[in-house]
């Protein structure tokens, strides 16, 4: 079976999601805290590695009453909806240490904003005005992102 | 409801909504400049609308979010607040209200600290990158569980970049900002 939604329909899901999650289920004291990635990562890294290690890692205030597992959630949720409607296909696509390298810049740099581009534009709903800067600012970085693609992809012969 | 059994309902159906639809914020920009396609930015924008117009309905109307600007209320002005010393989960510069100076906005209230600076160039990066690596941070997640092996690569570097940010640099940007 294959249910199709659309990307105007899941961003309103999402964004209501996060919002009733603040204001109803008090997921609180970190404002604008309903979907973060890189923040509820780190809240989990954190927590696990007071429990082995026993050395005082950072955490946020609602992390200290239980444990935030939304990356787990996330991760579950998605390979349901691939697996129900056969989109499930393991295979090599870019190449490897381009990735490895990405996906570490990228978390360092979400983590000195504290946040990922998700939770920058709650945070715009939210009113505050440094986040309406890196909303800005994300749209420049991208668009200046896909012209740097354009140029390479001419160049190859 | 506790915190772990909330936690995993957003993500369920998070992961679930941006897996059927392949929603990417940074994507619809891509798209829009190669191809002209614009359902990705329908994404991007209607997720923006929908947060302002929550927000402003749970917190002007109802009253249930906490230090939500209330700048309808004349006489009422809010300043420059500090960050939390310990995780960096950032809570400045809100909009101020209009009673002394500007429209929604007191412009002479507020100062340019490391924080903006840092906004500024770090957003501009992690567009910059997410473009290049095929997809912002949701869509690498939701690669991973449909079978994109490289994007397992891609949350491993994530992870790793998170414990080194947690082992070495958190000390000294908590100290920048404050």
């Amino acid at each position: 079976m294959r249910v199709r939604i659309s990307a105007m329909m899941a961003g309103i899901i999402i964004a209501a999601t996060a919002v009733v999650a603040q204001a109803v289920f008090a997921f609180s004291p970190p404002q604008a805290y309903g979907i973060c990635l890189v923040c509820h990562a780190r809240d989990l890294l954190s927590q696990l590695g007071r429990l082995v290690f026993n050395q005082p890692f950072a955490l946020s205030e609602i992390a200290r009453n239980g444990p935030v597992l939304t990356v787990v959630g996330i991760l579950a949720g998605a390979f349901i909806g691939a697996i129900t409607s056969k989109e499930w296909k393991p295979k090599w696509v870019e190449s490897k240490t381009f990735s490895f390298a990405i996906g570490f810049v990228v978390a360092v740099l979400a983590l000195i904003i504290s946040g990922c581009p998700i939770r920058l534009l709650l945070r715009t709903g939210y009113g505050e005005l440094n986040a309406l800067l890196g909303v800005i600012f994300l749209i420049l970085g991208s668009v200046a992102g896909t012209y740097l693609l354009k140029r390479k992809r001419i160049k190859r012969p | 409801m506790s915190v772990g059994l909330t936690s995993i309902i957003i993500g369920l159906i998070i992961g679930y909504v941006a897996q059927r639809s392949r929603l990417c914020l940074v994507g619809g920009f891509r798209d829009y400049i190669l191809v002209k396609d614009k359902y990705l930015l329908k994404g991007f924008i209607s997720l923006l609308l929908t947060a302002i117009v929550l927000f402003f309905i749970f917190g002007a109307v109802f009253h249930s979010i906490q230090d939500y600007p209330q700048f309808y209320k004349a006489g009422n002005t809010l300043t420059v607040d500090q960050i939390y010393k310990e995780c960096n989960c950032s809570r400045s510069a809100q909009f101020i209200a209009p009673t002394s100076g500007g429209f929604l906005v007191n412009w002479q209230a507020i100062q340019f600290n490391y924080l903006m600076l840092f906004t500024i160039i770090g957003a501009f990066l992690i567009g910059l990158l997410s473009v290049l690596g095929n997809g912002c941070p949701l869509r690498q997640h939701v690669k991973a569980a449909s079978g994109n092996k490289s994007s397992w690569l891609y949350l491993l570097g994530f992870y790793c970049g998170i414990m080194f940010y947690q082992l070495f640099l958190s000390g000294f940007i908590n100290q920048l900002f404050s």
